[in-house]
């Protein structure tokens, strides 16, 4: 016995002739959820093979032949050696001129972006979304922040033998941040035919680029204030 | 041709038709107002908005702030146009801490005036860019801005980024005061004005001129045609910038540099190149040898320098550093 799934499945790879009534035989004439199904189906193929196909206007090729044609307002003189132009009224007059434009070679970087993109889409993607992302550097005050956490955490009698061990453990954390912000990074760009470097210093900026960037900020703003001490149970 | 053929185009119509009344130029109410891209009903308001700097008469005061990296600098300044393209832009009071203090920030602000007016603030720098990338929503919300009636609105990139809460004349088209936040909603930078003067008496006031004999070129056409050097010119630009202005500046060195200012519609992206060609007896035989750029981030802006083919080179954008690396990469001859 048809099942609805077959029948449709069989419907639609091969429809009933005209005069043929829904095809596939017993089913449809048993089965009135899917004669309704066809006729919502053959309604909609109707509706979409009514549907009228806009073409382009008749005056449109003049006007691009128009405005591609050498002389005024249009394109320098076709380079020597330029295909001819195909005669007037004929549809190749466009491509004619089209062909005797000056060709202007892509930047030799889109070769390259667009072959990272065709043999790993994904990660070109990521890597393009991870580069744009602006780097937050942590706050100075983070480390204090954290030491005093961990020192409510610990029963008042072992903070003091643990202090030192602490107090050493930040100052580490501190370094290692330190050394991250302020050595410059140098980061191989793949593929780049040149070096990248990061810095974060504002001391290498050029003076043209301070001025941009500061008009930007709407002036030149104080300095980053020194972490507070942190002075709960020091002793 | 099979119904089986016609079925595919059936869904794809009507998912077309879904879509179009989700997004692109369609109009639909939020919780807030009404949203539209900025290409339809609104567009009347930005196309004053783009304008309105240059083209009103108008004299006031204003207070800036900024907290951008959590450093906060706040300032009132007077500004004054005339309607004509001049402008001026003095700042009359430090209301943070500056290095240096107030007589040197005062000063410093002064050597950068025209760099502040033209791009710090919330404008339109191009209208076409502008409605091809952003999104304004009519917060519907009428707001009184230094005795001025205001008409506020909420403008984004379609793609992201950060959101700009503006109240906006609703005489002149000028933006009397915005608000800038971040993704996480923290404020980043608001302007305000505190008076507002609609014809005022400009017989004081002291015009700005550029100090580094700016010239202007015209970016539509050739620029070799109007420089005595080869300029270098990015052809790949981040999504939605367009090349919005070209000119030469000459620094205090006396180098003349290229200056081309690109816009999205709002956030400007410069790219600079020294014009003068390097001397061929100095110059490595393998010119890329040497070819080195510094990365720079200092919010809310990237900055990209180096030297490049012997030519120091500088990029200034609000974008990631990605885009700016294809940009000056697109550039090199």
């Amino acid at each position: 016995m048809t099942s609805c799934a077959d029948f449709r499945e069989r419907w639609l790879e091969r429809p009933p002739a005209r005069g043929e009534r829904c095809g596939a035989g017993a089913h449809a004439e048993r089965c009135p959820a899917c004669r309704a199904w066809v006729e919502r189906v053959e309604a909609a193929v109707r509706l979409v093979g009514g549907l009228s196909r806009p073409s382009v206007p008749a005056e449109l090729e003049g006007r691009v032949a128009a405005r591609l044609a050498p002389g005024e307002g249009g394109p320098a003189e076709a380079p020597a050696g330029a295909a001819p132009e195909p005669g007037e009224g004929s549809g190749g007059r466009v491509a004619g001129l089209l062909a005797s434009l000056e060709r202007v070679p892509a930047p030799a970087v889109l070769e390259r972006l667009v072959a990272e993109e065709l043999a790993a889409p994904e990660a070109a993607r990521s890597r393009r979304f991870a580069g744009s992302l602006q780097r937050a550097a942590a706050p100075s005050e983070l480390a204090s922040a954290l030491e005093a956490q961990i020192l409510r955490l610990l029963p008042p009698g072992r903070r003091r033998r643990l202090l030192v061990p602490l107090a050493a453990a930040a100052a580490a954390l501190v370094v290692a941040t330190a050394a991250l912000v302020l050595v410059p990074e140098r980061r191989e760009e793949r593929g780049r035919p040149f070096e990248v470097r990061y810095a974060r210093g504002a001391e290498e900026l050029h003076p043209l680029a301070r001025t941009l960037v500061l008009s930007l900020r709407g002036g030149e703003p104080p300095p980053a204030e020194p972490a507070e001490e942190n002075s709960e149970e020091a002793g | 041709m099979r119904p089986l053929d016609l079925l595919p185009a059936a869904w794809a119509a009507a998912a077309l038709l879904a879509l179009g009344a989700c997004g692109g130029d369609a109009s639909f109410e939020t919780e807030t107002g009404v949203e539209a891209s900025a290409s339809d009903g609104l567009a009347p308001v930005f196309d004053a908005v783009a304008s309105a700097p240059w083209t009103t008469r108008h004299r006031g005061i204003r207070r800036f702030t900024s907290t951008y990296g959590s450093s906060l600098l706040s300032y009132r300044e007077e500004v004054a146009t005339d309607g004509e393209g001049r402008f001026s832009l003095e700042p009359v009071e430090l209301l943070s801490a500056a290095p240096g203090g107030a007589a040197t920030f005062f000063l410093l602000q002064g050597l950068r005036e025209g760099f502040l007016f033209r791009y710090r603030d919330f404008a339109v720098r191009d209208l076409a860019a502008f409605h091809a990338s952003y999104v304004a929503t009519d917060l519907d919300s009428a707001v009184d801005v230094a005795g001025r009636a205001c008409q506020r609105y909420l403008v984004h990139r379609a793609d992201g980024g950060d959101r700009w809460t503006i109240s906006v004349d609703a005489e002149t088209g000028l933006v009397l005061a915005y608000e800038r936040r971040d993704e996480r909603d923290e404020l980043l930078a608001r302007l305000e004005y505190e008076s507002f003067e609609p014809d005022p008496d400009l017989s004081d006031v002291v015009w700005y001129v550029s100090p580094n004999q700016e010239t202007t070129l015209d970016p539509s056409a050739d620029l070799a045609a109007q420089l005595d050097f080869e300029p270098h010119v990015p052809t790949i630009l981040p999504p939605g910038f367009v090349l919005a202005k070209a000119a030469t500046l000459v620094d205090p060195e006396g180098r003349t540099w290229l200056d081309l200012v690109h816009t999205d519609g709002v956030e400007p992206l410069f790219f600079l190149h020294v014009g003068a060609a390097p001397d061929p007896a100095g110059m490595p035989e393998d010119a890329r040898l040497g070819d080195e750029v510094v990365v720079h981030e200092m919010a809310p802006a990237t900055v990209v320098q180096g030297t490049l083919r012997g030519r120091e080179v500088l990029v200034v954008g609000t974008v990631g550093i990605d885009p700016l690396l294809d940009l000056i990469e697109s550039a090199l001859p």
